[in-house]
């Protein structure tokens, strides 16, 4: 990116636009994923519905954000730094929508559990989880509007964590299960749930390469550790 | 469509035609071009672009010697075609303009026949043997210049009476009736209306299968669209020359960066 | 941004109203429309007034009283040794005819009856020049002698003018070349049908004649005269002139030499014209000692005045085609030369040949320098078909009317009014021709 104002400087409003409404999306976004995960630990039915309720605000803004893309796009025709700039908000906009929509998806889950038995520290563990991928989303936002690939970078570099408490608390839930069968349906969802915050993590790390190629014009290479050992490996069979 | 996206991006493979080195331009006491150094690939369209006064047009118009029509023009530095070089003592421009053809900014057919303007480039270099060579070379210059539908039964109005778009490429015809190696356009489509930019810049992509293609261009746009290879040039420097692939979506230089995003600065 | 204040002076401004600045500029702008007009009427009112006095005071030159008269041709006198041989014939000097012309003028106051009192010298109605005219014709057949002929003469200047309203009764009495019996004369001859008023082509194509003989007068030798001299000017000026243009335009370097020339070449073409005469005389004429009137002379004087005009008007011609059509020659690969030969000399060729006939236009016109290499002689002979012709004296139109209103007889000034008009018709001509050149040659690009 290189700094210094447009000579159109409605072209420079434009892009702050673009930008202030992905920040505003990701607020959104990462209130739903607190007040979600509060939910699950403290059973708050009312705070639930409102995650889910907010959900179509986090939606109708990426439709905004498209469209105001698509008429940047258009109008501007923007080059180099500026075409990176708005392919990346259309890009973050989505992956924001689709961490809302887990969020939202844990708020309905919740409501659901409430009539289910308890499965002791479980909901700590997920609350813990989604406080790290907050934090990530937070973290990546920030390098995003800061121009901070290295922060950027190392947020890629956090995903292992969230993928290894996934695995930790994987294997927890596969021990409830076995303990008692009565549990098998709470954790189930309550697995769901963790296989959901597992994928926002993902999509703060795709957000994470947004940010890197908005920046620096290319894309990370794939060399980032994985945490997920779900997926390789046999868990549980011990 | 066909995905030519491979054969269009891959310009590794393609000769060097035209190598320049040290190239330095004084008008006067102007430093016009300074110390550009750009290996220019056959069979490729090579965009330059800049702001105006960048000497973009200036360094286009000594690959082929245009520049010695002004006195106080001063060059220095290396131009080598296919390895000879243009400004050695024994090139005559003439012969060297046959090989590297030019079309300008403005359509300027000349106020004779569509035909006489295609056929002059060819009668004054001895191409055609009779009548019926000519004919030839003036029907497949007009085929090549995708004109030819357009004009063939009225070759004998005329040049002049031709829409803008047409004229243009009536030009194109007339240069690559001398059957050059080297095509030099410099803005080619700045008078023209975006229809017949756009089919001019569909001949030029034509053209490359043939030729080595030069083209200045203040559209940002028209460059992406039809070049390979782009050359950013301000104040006499060549600032970056690639791919124009990379120099349009991730430049490395900062000042063109600025220049193609419409910064200050 | 800067706040600028309300200039009108007004903070509600309707479109509807002019206000006071508009209304001064409108103002200001109809005044110059106004002085502009009246400078044109002036213009034209002045034109108009100079054609009026000239075509009122030329156009009767083109007309001319003639008497026919029978007159004997006696051989006592013609042919005294009575054996028609043409040399003794010739020995009789125009003096000897005019008896017979005098007889004639008897005869027909006898054949018509007219009968006037105290009419005195009845053949001085009669031009001096029909002695001459009888000779002439004597000469080519001597055969004829001893019989009578059938001459039309002209009348004197006097009648002529009397004729045309310039010669009363009044101021006859008081004339000592005619006398009022002489007027009823001819007026009782125009009765008979023997004197009428014709048109008279000899003033354009007879040569010019004595101060005696207004009457006779013509333009002949001076038409020739101005026309070698425009076939040389052209010959030499255009070729010249364009292939110094084209140099200068197209090939010379810019430097210092070729800026001196320039401006030399600007300042050459307001060098008052009487330079070049001196010129002419000093070079041609003493140094080179070529013969004095002769259109050759004149041809170069005016050849050195017309260069400079032909150059500026050539320059500004190349200058006129658009460099891009050179761009594109020489793009193509052609040369210099083929760039400017085959493609920029057609397109400013109009404009070439505009500028040229305007300078032949303005040499046509010229006469200071004509004067002074001796075209103001009299010339009665006609100058030979060119070439030998270039070498034989002449004068030239303009030269021709500057003598003629330098003579005494008022005749000459009626004279000198239609040989302006023939030359102003010959400027027409030449002008019309330029504008039609450049209608039908120009291009558009």
């Amino acid at each position: 990116m290189s700094d210094g104002q447009h000579i159109q400087s409605s072209f420079d409003r434009d892009l702050e636009a673009l930008q202030a409404m992905v920040m505003k999306m990701g607020g959104l976004v990462e209130a739903a994923i607190t007040d979600g995960a509060r939910s699950l630990e403290t059973r708050d039915e009312e705070l639930a519905q409102q995650v889910r309720d907010n959900d179509e605000r986090i939606d109708r803004l990426e439709l905004q954000i498209n469209e105001e893309a698509a008429r940047v796009v258009a109008l501007r025709a923007p080059l180099a730094g500026d075409m990176r700039l708005v392919l990346s908000v259309i890009k973050i906009a989505t992956n924001l929508e689709r961490i809302g929509d887990y969020a939202k998806n844990l708020a309905k889950r919740t409501g659901l559990l409430l009539d289910l038995p308890t499965i002791d520290g479980a909901p700590r563990s997920l609350r813990r989880m989604a406080g790290e991928v907050e934090r990530m989303l937070h973290d990546v936002l920030d390098a995003y509007i800061q121009r901070d690939a290295d922060l950027a970078r190392e947020v890629r570099m956090r995903d292992a964590d969230v993928d290894q408490m996934y695995t930790a608390i994987f294997r927890e839930f596969l021990t409830f299960m076995m303990e008692d069968p009565r549990n098998i349906t709470a954790c189930m969802h309550l697995h769901f749930i963790a296989k959901n915050i597992e994928r926002m993590g993902d999509h703060a790390t795709s957000i994470a390469d947004q940010v890197i190629y908005t920046i620096e014009g290319t894309m990370p290479a794939e060399d980032r550790p994985k945490g997920d050992r779900t997926s390789t490996e046999i868990l549980g069979s011990s | 469509m066909k995905d030519t996206r491979h054969e269009q991006r891959d310009t590794t493979m393609n000769d060097v035609k035209i190598s320049a080195s040290g190239v330095q331009v004084y008008y006067g006491d102007n430093h016009a071009i300074k110390d550009v150094d750009v290996e220019i690939k056959d069979k490729t369209v090579t965009a330059f672009i800049g702001p105006s006064g960048c000497g973009k047009s200036t360094f286009l118009r000594c690959l082929n010697r245009m520049n010695d029509t002004i006195d106080v023009a001063r060059i220095e530095g290396d131009i080598r075609i296919d390895g000879e070089d243009i400004y050695d003592p024994n090139v005559d421009p003439v012969q060297l303009r046959a090989k590297v053809g030019m079309v300008f900014q403005k359509p300027n057919p000349f106020p004779k026949s569509i035909y006489d303007n295609v056929a002059y480039g060819p009668k004054i270099h001895g191409l055609a043997r009779n009548k019926a060579e000519l004919d030839e070379i003036v029907e497949k210059s007009l085929r090549r210049a995708a004109i030819w539908n357009e004009v063939k039964d009225r070759l004998q109005a005329a040049g002049t009476g031709l829409s803008g778009g047409q004229q243009q490429r009536l030009c194109i015809a007339r240069a690559v009736a001398t059957n050059p190696e080297v095509l030099l356009m410099d803005e080619p489509c700045s008078a023209l209306d975006p229809i017949a930019t756009s089919q001019v810049e569909e001949l030029i992509d034509e053209l490359r299968t043939n030729y080595s293609v030069v083209i200045v261009t203040h559209s940002m746009q028209q460059a992406a669209r039809v070049s390979q290879k782009t050359a950013f040039f301000h104040l006499g420097n060549l600032v970056e020359y690639g791919d124009t692939d990379q120099i349009f979506t991730n430049p490395r230089d900062k000042r063109t960066e600025s220049y193609i995003t419409g910064r200050i600065g | 941004m800067v706040d600028i204040p309300d200039s009108r002076g007004t903070s509600t401004s309707s479109i509807l109203t002019a206000d006071k600045r508009t209304k001064k500029r409108n103002a200001a702008e109809k005044r110059f429309r106004f002085y502009g007009l009246a400078a044109i009427c002036i213009g034209l009112s002045a034109l108009v007034m100079l054609l009026a006095s000239i075509l009122y005071q030329g156009i009767p030159a083109f007309t001319q009283t003639k008497v026919t008269l029978e007159v004997p041709l006696s051989a006592d006198v013609l042919d005294p040794e009575g054996n028609r041989d043409p040399e003794d014939i010739a020995k009789v000097i125009t003096f000897g005819y005019a008896g017979l012309i005098e007889e004639a003028v008897e005869n027909a106051i006898e054949e018509y009856g007219i009968e006037i009192e105290g009419l005195d010298d009845p053949a001085a109605i009669v031009s001096k020049q029909a002695s001459a005219q009888v000779r002439n014709w004597v000469l080519k057949n001597p055969e004829a002698v001893g019989g009578t002929q059938q001459f039309s003469f002209y009348t004197t200047s006097r009648i002529d003018q009397y004729y045309k309203g310039k010669v009363t009764m009044a101021s006859a009495e008081l004339d000592s070349q005619i006398s009022i019996e002489q007027i009823q004369l001819a007026e009782a001859l125009e009765e008979a049908g023997a004197l009428e008023r014709g048109f008279n082509w000899d003033f354009i194509f007879a040569p010019d004649a004595s101060d005696q003989r207004p009457e006779a007068a013509g333009l002949g030798v001076a038409i020739i005269g101005s026309a070698y001299m425009m076939l040389i000017v052209l010959c030499l000026a255009l070729p010249i002139g364009v292939a110094a243009s084209i140099y200068l335009e197209e090939f010379a370097p810019t430097n210092r030499l070729t800026d001196i020339i320039e401006v030399n070449i600007s300042n050459l073409a307001a060098v008052p014209s009487i330079v070049f005469g001196i010129l002419g005389l000093a070079i041609f004429i003493n140094f080179a000692g070529l013969p004095q009137s002769a259109p050759i002379v004149g041809g170069l004087v005016l050849t050195l005045m017309t260069l400079p005009t032909i150059i500026i008007s050539t320059r500004a011609a190349l200058k006129s085609v658009p460099p891009s059509i050179r761009d594109a020659a020489l793009g193509v690969g052609a040369s210099k030369m083929q760039s400017v030969f085959h493609h920029v000399l057609p397109l400013a060729g109009p404009g070439i040949l505009t500028g040229t006939i305007i300078g032949l236009a303005q040499a046509l016109g010229e006469t200071a320098p004509l004067l002074l290499i001796g075209m103001v002689a009299f010339v009665t002979e006609y100058p030979d078909a060119p070439p030998d012709g270039f070498f034989d004296p002449a004068t030239a139109l303009p030269v021709q009317v500057f003598n003629w209103t330098q003579r005494a007889d008022p005749a000459f000034a009626e004279r000198a009014s239609g040989a302006i008009i023939v030359l102003l018709v010959f400027l027409a001509i030449m002008n019309i021709t330029a504008i039609l050149l450049r209608r039908r040659f120009e291009r558009r690009w």
